[in-house]
């Protein structure tokens, strides 16, 4: 039992994750530097609670802080240069933070942080995270701001041209997603009760563009699911779990060939909206579903 | 209305269009023709500041605009509708015409607008919760007049609304471009391969050639012009496409 509820904290954690990678995607921002802001959000929450004394939930704060600090420097020469480029350039900086904290004394450098206060309603406090990122993605969707970040996704040109300040949105995008994913940092600190930077590398980062990808790129649920849905397989799959990233391997390339737009699409999504609704005999019309051709 | 004056721009150190000048009076209907790399586009793209001029000025409405960012020119009523069609692909109809009304919040003016965008493209309001991506070339060209028509623009900025259109469809852009400047009392300056249909809209013309304007005239004078039918009209008065 334990050992389950301890795989489904660390699900949640990834769930955070994903949500930090999907926010600045969502605006055609690949970024595979989100495990470096996840271990500022750890290393800075974790002074904060280990040296200064701070109680937890202000301490995660400022660690997701901290990180969308860096977030929003690193985004503004980030802002000009895209795809394979960005990737880099993201890539570079997951591996310098990683570097920077090897080298650091008063964190442990090298050999880690220990005595982190331990939380032990770290399964509440992820999925309370969980929630409450639900809710404000939830919102986004069907805002102003959600709309400009889904035109600056899918044409930066046009949305320019409509009035979309690009350079705010895909800031605003990029810094946000460094600070869900410095929330998700000190969350696991304090959860570990030790960090060091080897739990930070890349390939972790790697891992929350793969549950995005898997679990869904066209709304938020995609990667919640697909971060819930590959922490939990290996672990019930404990024979398989030395060949967990072939595991991953092979699934994306079977994704991208049955299903590309992931596990979770939009219409999907629609369709259980549709469901849900009529279940609860509320009035559908507010819920179109693409072929439907009635106005709100 | 719109007043370019000497504008060189273009990509790296290479110019596309060398010191042009052309101006836009209220109402108007202007066409740049030219053929293909006469740097009618990045004329297009400069003004909407998209492209950032290497000399020269561009004032639009007693403002200076040359070097001013694209969100801040189109909330100041240019509204460019890009070459290609620049639609939201992965959004749908509604949200497409929604995007073009980003920068207003007077709510009864969009639902007007909304409304009339639908009179005159029946078919988008057939299409709403389509995704854009999955409309035909005709209807794509709709919804991005649609789309620029819902940012209440002052001057509209079009490039080549009928490129990769079948004949009947680009008569009907025409006739809508027709439509917007007689009806609705649009300012409009187009970009045009196709010289002949667009000369029957247009009031006055500038042909283009190798980043310079090489000639200027009213739309009558310039179907008159002998180099000009040659070049861009042919024999038979059809358009030629370059």
């Amino acid at each position: 039992m334990d050992y389950l509820l301890s795989v489904i904290t660390i699900a949640g954690i990834n769930i955070i994750m994903a949500l930090s990678f999907y926010l600045p995607f969502m605006t055609g921002q690949i970024s595979i530097g989100q495990a470096g802001f996840m271990s500022i959000g750890a290393y800075a929450s974790a002074i904060c609670t280990a040296k200064f004394g701070l109680p937890y939930v202000p301490a995660v704060l400022i660690g997701g802080m901290c990180a969308a600090i860096v977030g929003f420097i690193l985004g503004i020469p980030a802002l000009r240069i895209k795809g394979i480029y960005l990737l880099l350039l993201t890539l570079g900086f997951g591996e310098i933070v990683r570097v920077v904290f090897i080298n650091v004394d008063y964190i442990g450098a090298a050999a880690g942080f220990p005595g982190i206060p331990y939380q032990e309603h770290t399964l509440l406090y992820a999925y309370g995270t969980v929630l409450i990122f639900i809710v404000l993605f939830n919102r986004l969707r069907k805002s102003r701001m959600g709309r400009a970040l889904q035109a600056v996704g899918s044409d930066e040109d046009t949305a320019e041209v409509i009035g979309v300040n690009i350079t705010a949105v895909k800031l605003i995008a990029f810094s946000s997603g460094a600070f869900i994913a410095g929330i998700g940092g000190g969350i696991f600190a304090h959860y570990q009760e030790y960090v060091e930077p080897l739990m930070f590398d890349v390939m972790h980062s790697v891992e929350f563009l793969v549950f995005t990808i898997f679990g869904g790129i066209q709304i938020f649920w995609g990667p919640i699911f697909g971060a819930f849905a590959l922490t939990l397989i290996p672990e019930f799959l404990r024979f398989i779990q030395e060949w967990r990233m072939e595991l991953y391997g092979a699934l994306l390339i079977l994704m991208m060939i049955v299903r590309p737009q992931g596990f979770i699409s939009l219409d999907s999504v629609k369709t259980l909206e549709n469901a849900f609704w009529r279940l609860f005999g509320k009035n559908t019309a507010a819920v179109l579903s693409p072929g439907q051709t009635e106005g709100k | 209305m719109l007043s370019v004056t000497n504008i060189s721009a273009g990509y790296g150190s290479i110019l596309a269009i060398n010191g042009v000048s052309i101006d836009v009076h209220p109402g108007e209907v202007v066409v740049l023709i030219g053929a293909n790399g006469a740097g009618k586009s990045t004329l297009l793209r400069t003004i909407s500041g998209a492209i950032k001029p290497k000399e020269g000025q561009i004032v639009y409405q007693d403002q200076k605009i040359d070097g001013v960012k694209p969100h801040t020119i189109a909330k100041m009523g240019v509204v460019q509708i890009p070459e290609g069609r620049g639609i939201l692909s992965r959004m749908t109809v509604k949200e497409n015409l929604d995007m073009g009304a980003y920068l207003r919040s007077d709510k009864n003016g969009i639902a007007k607008d909304l409304h009339n965008v639908f009179e005159k493209f029946p078919r988008l309001k057939e299409r709403l919760g389509q995704n854009a991506g999955t409309l035909s070339g005709g209807e794509q060209q709709m919804l991005a007049i649609g789309r620029a028509l819902m940012a209440k623009p002052q001057l509209l900025l079009m490039d080549e609304p009928s490129l990769g259109l079948a004949p009947v469809l680009v008569e009907f852009i025409i006739e809508t471009i027709h439509e917007l400047r007689v009806k609705d009392g649009y300012t409009i300056l187009l970009v045009e391969q196709n010289a002949n249909q667009a000369l029957t809209v247009a009031d006055r013309g500038y042909v283009m050639e190798t980043g310079r304007i090489v000639l200027e005239g009213d739309s009558q004078a310039l179907r008159d012009n002998e180099d000009v039918q040659k070049a861009y009209l042919g024999k038979t008065g059809r358009s030629v496409q370059v």
